[in-house]
């Protein structure tokens, strides 16, 4: 099934099933990478847009059009990812540096030292600071946009890409 | 040099990308859904199931077993609209054990 996102979202409402399982094909790789940025592991990420996805089905009557549908469904990303963060800082101890060690299916040409030295510095950032830099810099949505998405004020938006930027720019070293 | 370093830094935070096509999340997803799905009705038929219980039992109780006829009706009522709400599923699950 084909289709703009808002009439995937409108059949989605009418109990399509083929609508959802083009939504999910259309924005998993979006959704998972964001989520990805922001827990220790991609598993407890995978894990989380799954449930993004079903929320997106139940809640489909909930959406409004003031954004696009990938906006919305993100800041249903973004929620779940804060009502889980307790539970992941008890797993991140656990089982980063295992997770970390395993290959990235999106880019093999980054060397894994590198991979882990950035999740590394990430899990560091404050999760709304995470947030900001994995959609601004790591997705290309321009401030204004994350700052929707989050709904935190755009200024501490800009602010915690300057400092994540900055948090983040020397793990690069001599490499880059 | 900066412009080099920012890329760099995309490139990696791009790193841990999924595939662009991944059937098999789609997969997980619509098995988590049928999950919840069944859950739910699961509890909607234990929770009917519950209250009828509770029903028959009190209209047993008024008549010292007078009633146990009535019960007896409650439960096939019970049976017959349970199986009229699941009878797609029932269908289903016998069309399993046929020849």
């Amino acid at each position: 099934m084909e289709g703009d996102d808002e009439s995937l979202l409108a059949a989605i409402r009418d109990g399509s099933d083929s609508a959802f399982n083009t939504l999910i094909d259309r924005h998993q790789q979006a959704v998972r990478t964001f989520l990805r940025g922001l827990t220790a592991n991609p598993s407890d990420a995978d894990d989380l847009a799954q449930e993004t996805f079903l929320a997106a089905w139940t809640q489909a009557k909930s959406f409004r059009g003031q954004g696009s549908v990938r906006s919305w469904l993100f800041s249903i990303a973004w929620r779940k990812a804060k009502g889980s963060q307790r539970r992941w800082f008890r797993a991140a101890r656990r089982d980063t540096a295992y997770h970390e060690s395993l290959p990235g299916e999106g880019a093999p040409e980054a060397p894994a030292e590198d991979r882990i030295a950035m999740r590394q510095a990430l899990l560091s950032l404050p999760l709304d600071q995470r947030a900001a830099v994995t959609l601004v810099l790591g997705s290309g949505y321009t401030h204004e946009e994350a700052a929707k998405m989050l709904a935190i004020p755009l200024g501490t938006i800009k602010s915690h890409v300057l400092r994540g930027r900055e948090k983040l720019r020397p793990i690069l070293g001599d490499r880059s | 040099m900066s412009e080099d370093r920012d890329n760099r830094l995309v490139e990696l935070l791009r790193a841990d990308a999924p595939p662009e096509r991944d059937p098999v999340f789609r997969l997980k997803v619509l098995e988590r859904r049928e999950q919840r799905q069944f859950q739910r009705r699961l509890l909607t038929m234990l929770a009917g199931m519950l209250v009828i219980l509770v029903g028959m039992g009190f209209a047993i109780s008024l008549g010292n077993g007078a009633l146990a006829p009535t019960g007896a009706l409650i439960v096939g009522a019970a049976l017959v609209s349970g199986y009229l709400a699941f009878r797609g599923q029932v269908r289903r699950i016998l069309g399993r054990f046929s020849l």
